[in-house]
């Protein structure tokens, strides 16, 4: 289960390609790919492999002006959707 | 016209071509006919002696040639031997031998696929700078637009919308990089459109396909749009290239190359040709 104290660390196995403001993540093996928009390339990045998600929040919340309940569902199903791809480990 | 060339068809596809030198004439006639063009003239880019070969046991037959390919030197060998051949790059000369099952019923499409690679293998040869790519592509006095999806997106239905201009092919067609504008071929290869013509015309705009409710063109973003074109990008690889998993990137870079060559919209469509209405309106004036 993901929680706010969930770590997401990228997995191996995937080649990451800006395109202006927005990413295409490609698995190396097979035909995954994954395009991530503005919003979503913005929430990749603050990805490290070490951060908390909770501690992710803030940074996101510092750079759109949402309300925080909204960012935090959107990131935790952002994150969700990339661990179901595979794309994202979940640690902690 | 001698001897050989009786046995030869050549395939003109976009800026190159491939000859392909068969057992006999009547077999090089029936490979002009099932292509629906007659043997392009002129020397070859490059040139494959083509062997059927019988065979009594019934192979499986893979929907990809690209990811079951070994090769060893100039060799190499295609799903555990439905397809082996050589190809020597310098004397762009080689030979194809292909069990005779992927001559008959719906199989001379998986065939095409090592044609794919001899396309490949030409651009590199002739220091073509292009690509082919899974889509429709139509010509009108407005210029060539590119229809791209996955399969069921409608790529042959756009075709049969697209009767009053010129439908270059509903399956795989090339985009030559080369000149100044980009221009758009149609490819001698079988989609499901009949009336397919040869023909050329400077690209305007590459449509996304998405069957929807009316017809809508949308502005789309560049990953979103490189995602898809990268998928239907015929992969890059030659009669001589293994499979490599860089092949992938490299159709990412040819995705984006077209992404930034032309406008790339989304194009909503239901089954009526009004979207060409949309289209024209958008796209209705030559650049000069």
């Amino acid at each position: 289960m993901i929680t706010m104290d969930s770590i997401p660390v990228p997995a191996d196995g995937f080649s990451v390609r800006k395109l202006g403001e927005e990413t295409i993540i490609l698995a190396q093996e097979g035909e995954s790919i994954h395009s991530l928009d503005e919003v979503g390339t913005f929430f990749w990045e603050t990805i490290d492999g070490k951060r908390s998600l909770g501690e992710i929040l803030p940074l996101i919340c510092a750079e759109y002006d949402a309300d925080e309940e909204i960012i935090r569902a959107d990131l935790l199903d952002f994150i969700a959707d990339l661990a179901e791809k595979g794309i994202l480990n979940i640690a902690g | 016209m001698t001897m050989s060339d009786q046995r030869c068809d050549r395939l003109q596809v976009g800026p190159v071509s491939i000859e392909l030198r068969c057992e006999s004439p009547q077999y090089a006639r029936s490979l002009a006919d099932y292509f629906g063009r007659p043997s392009a003239p002129g020397a070859p880019d490059i040139s494959l002696e083509l062997e059927i070969v019988s065979h009594a046991d019934i192979p499986d037959i893979p929907n990809s040639l690209v990811a079951g390919k070994s090769v060893s030197g100039h060799g190499f060998t295609i799903a555990d031997g439905l397809i082996t051949g050589n190809f020597d790059p310098r004397s762009r000369q080689g030979k194809l031998s292909v069990l005779n099952i992927l001559t008959k019923g719906q199989y001379p499409r998986v065939f095409e696929q090592v044609l794919y690679q001899a396309v490949q293998s030409a651009f590199r040869t002739a220091g073509s700078d292009a690509l082919m790519i899974h889509s429709s592509a139509v010509a009108t006095d407005q210029g060539g637009f590119l229809l791209v999806g996955a399969s069921g997106t409608g790529k042959s239905t756009v075709a049969e919308l697209s009767a009053d201009f010129a439908v270059l092919n509903d399956e795989m067609n090339l985009v030559n990089f080369d000149n100044d504008p980009v221009e758009l071929h149609g490819t001698p290869f079988n989609g499901f459109y009949q009336d397919k013509v040869e023909g050329t015309a400077p690209l305007r705009a590459v449509f996304l396909l998405a069957h929807g409710r009316r017809h809508e063109l949308a502005p789309v973003g560049p990953a979103e749009a490189v995602s898809i074109l990268s998928a239907q990008i015929c992969p890059p690889v030659g009669l001589e290239d293994p499979f490599s998993p860089d092949i992938r990137l490299q159709m990412l870079d040819l995705a984006e190359k077209l992404f930034h060559s032309v406008p790339v919209q989304r194009l909503e469509f239901t089954p009526d040709p009004g979207f060409w209405d949309l289209i024209f309106t958008r796209f209705g004036k030559v650049p000069d």
